[in-house]
């Protein structure tokens, strides 16, 4: 009887530890701090698109989460969510709306509620809004005239507004090692620094370009995958095959899926060989549409700036007493009429091929990948990209829990005919820019496993083409304006 | 100096036959009765969930104990860390999670003998009849 209750209590406290078991529910992930400071010339043309800048800063890089459920050993569900730091909301609305598919909605609710809206919540009776735009518009319709051509044209702009943004959430159905199937929103399985995206295991501060900034391949993707691994041999081959909707890195989601053949499909394939230390060599491909419409809406009645006194004079007297629940913004009252115009078709190729070895404590590893993207809004129009880094590094255990490894990368991202395919989610567009280098060295401080002390002195070279670019900024600048270079510094943990 | 150099070759050969120490047990109704060395480190890195046509849920002890860091080495070709920094690795990748690990080796045993398709890598001197040792080659 002792022994059997002592049994049952081992059991639950044993048992209580038992990872992989059924039933299981994790939570765990990663999460970094970065410090940064860059030296660039004043006139850098990146400057005012905000992707480099001269201060130092401290920045929270990310706070991921996962949550892993194993409700039995053939299923398994994982989320994995981003921390937002730029949260806020932005809603811009123009004279003449420029919606997304998705924003259309919250942008006409948005602007219902804070102008129509308002005049109601102050008393002013159903209906008047529209009985008043009449005579308003009658008034001072040269005024409107007049500032809708200032601001015609400008778009409404709309920001994440999301504090978590879903990196994946992906569900796996095992069949056996060979054979798994996902479904759900998930990571581009594409060369070695795509899924391995998370800072406690890249080795170095800064992703690669081509899978961070101007990513060549989709980050990720919604659809269905075909994955596992087989044994040959001492060696180890892994595949993925999926179809999915195709790229969404740079919009809020609108590429449209008309037709199947409008899915994209992609896959991977690598293999790790006895060889060395261990080595792995793959291969990566994917082709896919990337099409978006712009949906315009344009009302006939528009009030605008009716706080401006240059335009409230205008408005008739009998008026004066709903001019202070007006907002100073510009006013849709109705009849708001809906329009599709395509401005964006492209097809899209994009290869891969990688590379990892280890002899000794050195490490080595590459990718190269490239994208053909094909214009088919204006036949025979083209553009192409095309990216390589290298990736040394050695590791010098101090003791159990301290690593040091000092690390060398290169990469270069360079880009044709950017302007042959407007929209285009790769390459700067308008800038004189056929891409850039980069080169950086750094010490990856090891602690404890799951803590990472980085440091890293990283030099840009942007690579001008003066006629690739917008008339006003040909010849503008020279290679010592486009050059950068910084340090940089993170502390990521996994969690 | 002779003796000196001879007694310091026994205590290592003594301690290597100490650190090897390790056996793979399995629950009793397991079809497992041998496994290969590079199955073996296939499921223990996560690459591997089936020996044959049995499922298998991997466990060990900690590997702060000699018999495991010598199964890490002799198997895996891991130091415990290294082993350790493959598994933060592979969670952040989306992988999964390390095996089970237990304090002690009968905590192993005990857990193994209960849960179907459980093996566990134990000190060789806990093993005892409620679990199956595995022959490992």
């Amino acid at each position: 009887m002792v022994h059997g209750a002592k049994r049952i209590l081992g059991l639950v406290a044993a048992g209580a530890a038992l990872v992989g078991a059924q039933g299981q529910t994790k939570v765990y992930g990663f999460a970094d701090f970065r410090f940064s400071k860059s030296w660039v010339e004043s006139n850098n043309l990146l400057i005012p698109e905000g992707y480099i800048n001269s201060d130092a800063n401290f920045y929270l890089g990310h706070v991921d989460p996962y949550i892993d459920w194993n409700p039995n050993e053939n299923v398994r569900a994982l989320v994995e969510m981003n921390l937002n730091p730029e949260a806020a909301v932005a809603n811009k609305a123009g004279t003449r709306l420029r919606l997304s598919q998705k924003g259309e909605a919250e942008l006409r609710g948005i602007l219902t509620q804070s102008t129509i809206g308002q005049l109601m919540a102050n008393g002013v009776p159903a209906g008047t809004a529209a009985t008043m735009a009449e005579p308003i518009v009658a008034g001072i319709m040269d005024g409107v005239k007049a500032n809708s051509e200032i601001i015609a044209g400008q778009p409404a702009e709309k920001k994440r507004s999301k504090f978590f943004e879903l990196v994946r959430a992906q569900m796996d159905l095992k069949v056996n090692d060979a054979v798994n199937v996902r479904f759900g929103r998930f990571l581009t399985p594409v060369g070695i620094w795509s899924v391995d995206h998370g800072s406690p295991v890249i080795m170095t501060v800064q992703q690669p370009y081509y899978v961070s900034t101007v990513p060549i391949f989709p980050q990720v993707q919604e659809g269905a995958m075909l994955f596992g691994n087989k044994p040959i041999g001492d060696n180890d081959l892994s595949y993925s095959l999926y179809l999915s909707k195709g790229r969404e890195d740079a919009d809020v989601g609108n590429n449209r899926i008309e037709n199947f053949d409008d899915l994209s499909l992609g896959g991977q394939a690598y293999i790790k060989v006895d060889a060395l230390n261990g080595t792995r060599f793959g291969l990566s491909g994917y082709a896919g549409r990337e099409r978006k419409d712009d949906m315009w809406g344009d009302a006939p009645y528009e009030i605008g700036l009716l706080k401006d006194p240059a335009y409230s004079s205008m408005a008739p007297a009998s008026l004066a007493p709903a001019l202070p629940y007006l907002r100073n913004d510009t006013l849709f009252l109705d009849e708001i009429n809906y329009s599709k115009t395509r401005v964006q078709d492209l097809r899209e190729f994009c290869w891969g091929v990688d590379f990892k070895t280890s002899f000794g404590r050195f490490s080595l590893q590459g990718e190269m990948s490239g994208a053909y993207i094909k214009n088919d809004m204006v036949s025979g129009k083209s553009g192409s990209a095309f990216d390589y880094y290298l990736l040394a590094s050695y590791d010098h255990p101090l003791n159990s829990s301290v690593t040091l490894s000092p690390y060398l990368f290169y990469e270069e991202l360079t880009w044709k005919d950017q302007d042959q395919v407007p929209g285009w989610s790769l390459g700067l567009e308008g800038f004189p820019l056929d891409g850039f280098r980069t080169a950086s060295v750094g010490l990856n401080t090891t602690l404890w496993n799951n803590v990472h002390l980085k440091t890293e002195y990283a030099l840009v070279w942007l690579l001008p083409n003066p006629q690739s670019a917008h008339p006003i900024f040909r010849n503008k600048f020279t290679t010592d304006d486009l050059f950068s270079h910084s340090i940089q510094g993170q502390l990521a943990v996994a969690f | 100096m002779k003796i000196k150099n001879a007694l310091i070759a026994c205590a290592l050969v003594a301690s290597a036959s100490f650190a090897a120490d390790w056996a793979l047990v399995a629950n009793p109704s397991s079809g497992i009765a041998s496994v290969s060395k590079a199955d073996l480190k296939r499921v223990y890195l996560g690459k591997k969930t089936q020996l044959g046509s049995s499922k298998v849920v991997p466990m060990m002890v900690t590997e702060s104990n000699p018999a495991v860091a010598a199964f890490l080495q002799d198997v895996l070709g891991m130091s415990p860390a290294e082993f350790k920094k493959h598994w933060v690795d592979a969670q952040i990748k989306g992988e999964g999670t390390a095996p089970a690990s237990q304090k002690t080796s009968a905590a192993a045993i005990m857990v193994s003998a209960d849960i179907p398709g459980a093996i566990a890598v134990v000190e060789k001197s806990a093993v005892n009849a409620s679990v199956k040792e595995v022959a490992v080659q």
